[in-house]
């Protein structure tokens, strides 16, 4: 249905809509699209908390994408990949102390007369989410 | 403040997840890592923390469901700081426990600050609210 001046306003409120969607799909990041998945780029225990069909998840604006965001914080996890399990008392990227309890940690850094920044338990499995229940 | 999610080692990959760094009372030589938990009520903190602190957990004890147990609280007020910003808050100290970092909720630390999350580009931000 066109009006007096020849304009068809559902037929560009429906292109208005496909190109929106279109450039919304173009915003997607590639890794949430299932395209590195493809490419068999992808690591085995990459978050799951994305439904991988969706194509609204916004994209990174650092201009990281894809591929190139799996080195994300690489060198920061590999200091404590060891510790994995232990509680680590943390500066920066040094490891102050590691404990197998809180007790221990802080027990460590008071009879040294040592501070850190942080004390937390690495995780075994960081994808773990605290609510889950345990099987 | 903005603060950039914490890079944990999984099995194969790097794991975001937001973490801040928590001072709490009678604990000077370290802050201890919380995760900030938007589905969390109230500050759930490891019973080990009061017990290193001092902190008196003479008070009525709760039974609670957390992570699919039943845990022991004692929920006492505590002073807490990140960063310049100092607030006293309730803290549920919890037994047993088996997460890796304290759990940051809604009225014990979100009621304080304004959280922006960029979950895209791994930070956070958290102002003190007026």
């Amino acid at each position: 249905m066109r009006d007096r001046e020849g304009v068809d306003p559902v037929g560009e409120a429906r292109s208005f809509l496909r190109e929106s969607l279109r450039r919304q799909h173009l915003r997607s990041d590639p890794a949430l699209t299932g395209d590195d998945f493809l490419r068999g780029l992808r690591a085995p225990d990459m978050p799951q908390i994305h439904d991988r069909n969706s194509t609204t998840a916004p994209q990174s604006t650092s201009g990281i994408t894809g591929t190139e965001d799996l080195s994300w914080g690489a060198a920061e996890a590999n200091i404590l990949r060891p510790h994995r399990g232990r509680f680590v008392a943390l500066t920066g990227t040094e490891v102050v102390t590691t404990g197998n309890s809180l007790s221990e940690v802080f027990g460590w850094l008071k009879g040294h007369d040592r501070t850190a920044a942080t004390v937390f338990r690495v995780p075994l499995d960081p994808t773990v989410d605290p609510g889950s229940f345990p099987e | 403040m903005r603060i950039d999610f914490r890079a944990l080692p999984g099995p194969n990959s790097v794991i975001p997840r937001p973490i801040v760094d928590v001072f709490v009372e009678g604990l000077p030589r370290a802050a201890l890592g919380c995760l900030v938990d938007t589905g969390t009520l109230h500050n759930r903190f490891d019973a080990g923390v009061a017990r290193e602190a001092g902190i008196s957990l003479d008070v009525p004890q709760e039974t609670i469901g957390l992570g699919g147990r039943w845990i022991t609280t004692w929920t006492v007020e505590v002073t807490l700081r990140l960063g310049d910003v100092t607030w006293e808050a309730p803290v549920s100290f919890c037994q047993p426990w088996a997460a890796d970092f304290q759990l940051l909720g809604q009225e014990g630390f979100l009621r304080w600050f304004r959280l922006t999350c960029e979950v895209a580009n791994r930070w956070l931000e958290l102002d003190p609210q007026e």
